[in-house]
């Protein structure tokens, strides 16, 4: 039996059997229903991922050939604006400082926006780059050398027009807490390459971590092994796996073997499934005493990587993450996930506007997600690597009017409606733009892309069909993309 | 307020129908299955609750008749079916009405325990034909006939030996349509008055009249509803249904623009070489030629598991198929050319092979030659130079080469010329000259180079 239909089974088992004989004095007929119950874990046969062990991160098969192997998700927490960035809208140079058509706020929900705001115009100048002619914005000139390298999504749309929500829809599928990221949902699904390392390792930088909090990476009703493990570029790459002072390695491994050995018992007796992973955390965290600050240690790079991304070791930025990013992904590591707050540019002060603020941060980010590109590129590692650029939703093409924000200033509020997302690399188209926006960036109109669709062609490119990629969890089958979703195979190589 | 708008909202309302008449489902089979209790355990303290379950049983059911008149409002059902619905929904009603007074009433008198016993029965029984009827309606009349469940078997198992020989309309059209659109689209759910579950109803159309304009397909209703966005308000199969594929499409819209004939084979309607092409993907046993993988025997587990002892991670590519996906991660330094020759048990089966930063010498090449289904190979950052790499030519399934890394040299890349599929080489941080690259670039279009942005 594999590993996850015996968790299955044991689950059902163990729930049916205890709750309805301590909730109902009926008795003889659930025990009965009970093991019925039980015995329908063979249902599960042909939704779950056939491994071979029973060990949780052991390697696991995808229900077809896959274009990816793993994926670097860069997400730009905050909400870059599409105006500022890749989706060039001429008319609304135009319409800067008029008023906002009323159409524009009918049936409209928004963060801050009262009253009736005036137009902005795009604060950047546009070009087109490559062979491919894409449209990319003057903040971002490094980007725009690899932009043939491209796949841009201009017709992103979400449900959501809040951060935390928005990050927690993006991620995990639901606006609200407790479901599995997909990061999680990959390492379930595919197990881990390398077994000294988490599958699913997330980096922060920015300042702040995203408002969607650790829930972001947290592994929902999944066992927790899946779960992303954060690390930090300075200092402890991982809090709380190094040893106390002076402790000594081998003692420390009998340690763990005598600790998991009596896990082990207290499994075979009662079969809760948070024991293996348990076991599996333990054994894991031992191995990444070594092998997570050997591979978080940037000092071996050479120089010309370091000129190429603009690292400093041992110092926490977003330029060190994307270095480590590569480090991970060659290493093996599944599902690299990346954050960069500050990109929730309201206009409320020059630093935090639509004109100096973004500026600053596409500096921030410009010359690492480039050099990343390259450094996968060129390592053949793009080949199997996808990677995914974006934010949580969009923003408006009017400027922010909230009381009391300066008169002059120039933001943007949140736009669920319509954003821009890039990928690269894993199997997908390089060099086309896919779907379109109005003459004001305000709503997609052509071929629009659900967050729930991307998250099907993300899975789709691991070799998941996104409706099969299943857990049974009360009482149902539950998966990332919900009840929804569409792979946008117009998008795929 | 006008009047169009008060019967959106009644029809809104009427939507929650399916939704409350499972309450008094719950509620009126409870009540049985307490007086069963009540009959065998003699527990007369039980009888208390009668009243207060008979009185939601009523609530409920009266609400639940409400909004199924709300509902039926919206139209498209079969009329027949719905007004037997209608009035089985009624009785059902009176019933529980009736028991729920007599409780009220009666509960002293001497006949109350036998009448009510009755009635709870009779109100399972009248329950059971109004849910029998709804589910009708819902699912259609057949949903529950054994007959049906095979057929839709058998439909499912058209065989397509020869596309030229298959009928147009029963063998392509009628089953896109079974699959993607009867289930709102038949005899029992006329959904816009549509049938789509024969020839003739099809062309009939729907409320609004005929769907298909013959010989023109962008000018039929049908054609226009499926080719709008699937989050469009009209567009069919409506949100959140699987949407017709653009295969799927073009079937329909060629049999249309070709006359929307019924008994016609496909040789007879003349199709061009592109739709020919596009009809042979639903010939039986068809593949998409580019999605098509080796077909290769599977391995034993046993011996699997000896080669991924040596310390490297042996994975089937998928579930689909028994092609490996072979991994050197852990321990790169020990694999050596010995370990590589081992990897001749599974030699046909190796479509992925990655042995980045190992030991391995251009002796290893000569094993590697023998992988014929290798499709990518992953050998950067290895000591290999230009000898025995012309052994690599034999491989006609290899596509990606990543070489990087290595002292190869443009002797090499003459060789690489030679790989009839090779699509991609990486060769970042090698011998090769820009010189050579260049001429190759000329010589072989097809054929990507990645040299990578610094050439040291
Ligand atoms: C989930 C149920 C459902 C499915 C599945 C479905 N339809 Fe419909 N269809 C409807 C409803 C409801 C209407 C009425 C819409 C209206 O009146 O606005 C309709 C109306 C139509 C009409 C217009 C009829 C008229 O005369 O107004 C056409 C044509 C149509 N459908 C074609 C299709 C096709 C083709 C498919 C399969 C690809 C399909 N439908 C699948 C529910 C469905």
């Amino acid at each position: 039996m594999t590993r996850e239909q015996h968790i299955q089974q044991e689950n059902i088992r163990e729930i049916t059997r205890r709750h309805f004989l301590q909730n109902l004095s009926t008795g003889v007929g659930m025990v009965a229903l009970g093991s019925l119950m039980g015995s329908c874990g063979s249902l599960f046969d042909k939704n779950s991922t056939t491994t071979n062990s029973l060990n949780p991160l052991g390697l696991k098969n995808p229900h077809f050939a896959p274009r990816a192997k793993r994926v670097i998700y860069l997400h730009m927490a905050g909400a870059p604006s599409q105006l500022e960035t890749f989706d060039y809208k001429p008319l609304l140079h135009k319409l800067d400082g008029q008023d906002c058509p009323q159409s524009f706020l009918e049936g409209q929900r928004f963060a801050f926006i009262k009253g009736t705001p005036k137009m902005l115009g795009p604060q950047a100048t546009f070009k087109q780059y490559g062979q491919s002619g894409a449209t990319v914005s003057n903040h971002l000139p490094y980007l725009s050398e690899v932009a043939d390298d491209l796949c841009f999504i201009k017709s992103m749309h979400t449900t959501e027009f809040n951060h935390a929500p928005a990050q927690l829809f993006m991620h995990t599928g639901s606006p609200r807490l407790g479901r599995p990221g997909i990061g999680s949902w990959v390492t379930y699904g595919l197990g881990t390459e390398n077994e000294n390392l988490p599958g699913f390792i997330v980096l922060a930088s920015g300042g702040k971590t995203p408002d969607g909090g650790k829930s972001l990476w947290g592994s929902g009703f999944l066992p927790t092994v899946y779960q992303g493990i954060q690390c930090r570029s300075e200092g402890d790459p991982v809090l709380f796996v190094s040893d106390p002072h002076a402790q000594d390695r081998t003692l420390k491994g009998e340690l763990i073997d005598a600790i998991n050995d009596v896990n082990q018992v207290h499994y075979d007796k009662v079969k809760d499934p948070e024991i293996q992973s348990r076991i599996a955390q333990y054994e894991m965290a031992y191995k990444m005493q070594v092998s997570v600050p050997e591979t978080m240690n940037i000092n071996d790079e050479p120089a010309y990587i370091h000129e190429m991304y603009g690292t400093e070791p041992g110092k926490s930025s977003f330029a060190n993450n994307c270095l480590l990013a590569r480090r991970l992904v060659e290493k093996g590591v599944r599902y690299v996930q990346l954050f960069h707050w500050g990109w929730d540019h309201h206009g409320e002060s020059k630093a935090n506007d639509c004109e100096d603020g973004i500026k600053l941060r596409c500096k921030e980010t410009d010359k690492p997600i480039a050099a990343l590109l390259k450094d996968l590129k060129q390592r053949g590692l793009l080949e199997d690597t996808l990677v995914v650029w974006g934010g949580e939703f969009g923003r408006t093409p009017m400027k922010e009017s909230r009381p009391g924000a300066p008169p002059d200033g120039k933001g943007r509020d949140h736009n669920p409606n319509a954003f821009t997302v890039w990928m690269a690399g894993g199997g997908v188209k390089p060099g086309i733009s896919y779907g379109e926006t109005d003459e004001f960036g305000y709503f997609g109109i052509k071929n629009k892309v659900h967050v729930h669709d991307l998250q099907a062609t993300i899975l789709h490119q691991l070799g998941f069909d996104h409706e099969k990629l299943t857990f049974p969890y009360q009482g149902r089958d539950f998966r990332l993309t919900d009840v929804h979703g569409h792979v946008v195979h117009d998008i795929l190589a | 307020m006008n009047t169009e708008f008060l019967k959106s909202i009644s029809i809104f309302i009427g939507h929650f129908h399916p939704l409350v008449v499972h309450l008094p489902i719950g509620i009126i089979f409870f009540l049985f299955f307490l007086e069963v209790i009540i009959w065998f355990t003699m527990n007369n303290s039980l009888k208390v609750v009668r009243i207060y379950l008979s009185f939601f049983s009523m609530v409920t059911t009266l609400f639940g008749l409400l909004l199924g008149y709300l509902l039926s409002a919206e139209g498209g059902y079969d009329l027949e079916l719905l007004e037997k619905h209608e009035h089985s929904g009624q009785i059902l009603a009176g019933i529980t009405v009736a028991i729920f007074l007599i409780n009220l009433f009666f509960a002293q008198k001497v006949f109350f325990e036998k009448l009510f016993k009755g009635m709870v029965f009779a109100a399972v029984v009248a329950l059971s034909i109004v849910g029998h009827y709804g589910g009708s309606l819902t699912h259609g009349e057949d949903y529950l006939a054994l007959s049906q469940i095979s057929d839709t078997k058998n439909a499912e198992k058209i065989v397509i030996k020869d596309i030229n020989q298959a009928v147009v309309f029963s063998q392509l059209v009628q089953p896109i349509i079974n699959q993607k659109c009867i289930s709102c689209h038949n005899a029992g759910k006329m959904k816009g008055g549509l049938r789509m579950d024969s020839f003739e109803e099809i062309i009939k159309g729907g409320e609004n009249g005929a769907i298909l304009k013959v010989g023109n397909s962008s000018q039929s209703e049908l054609m226009k509803l499926v080719n709008l966005d699937p989050s469009e308000e009209r567009a069919m199969p409506p949100k959140g249904k699987t949407p017709l594929t653009s295969d799927e499409k073009q079937v329909l819209a060629w049999w249309i623009d070709a006359g929307a004939t019924k008994d016609k084979k496909v040789s007879e309607l003349k199709p061009d070489t592109k739709i020919l092409a596009l009809l042979k993907k639903f010939e039986d046993g068809a593949v998409d030629e580019t999605e098509k993988l080796p077909e290769v025997s599977k391995i034993e587990e046993k011996t699997l598991a000896e080669i991924s002892q040596l310390g490297i991670n042996i994975n089937p590519l998928s579930k689909e198929s028994n092609l490996l996906d072979v991994r050197c991660i852990l321990n790169k330094s020990s694999w050596d050319d010995k370990k590589t020759a081992s990897l001749s048990k599974i030699k046909d089966n190796i479509y992925v092979l990655e042995l980045s930063q190992t030991n391995i010498t251009n002796a290893s090449l000569k094993t590697i030659a023998e992988f014929k289904n290798l499709n990518v190979l992953f050998l950067q950052n290895t000591n290999l130079g230009d000898s025995e790499m012309n052994q690599l030519q034999k491989l006609e399934h290899l596509e990606v080469l990543n070489v990087y890394g290595t002292i190869i040299t443009d002797k090499s890349l003459e060789v690489f010329a030679k790989i009839k599929n090779l699509k991609k080489i990486y060769i970042w941080q090698t011998k090769i000259t820009q010189n050579a690259v260049e001429k190759f670039n000329k010589k072989f279009p097809s054929v990507t180079i990645i040299t990578g942005s610094l050439v040291i």
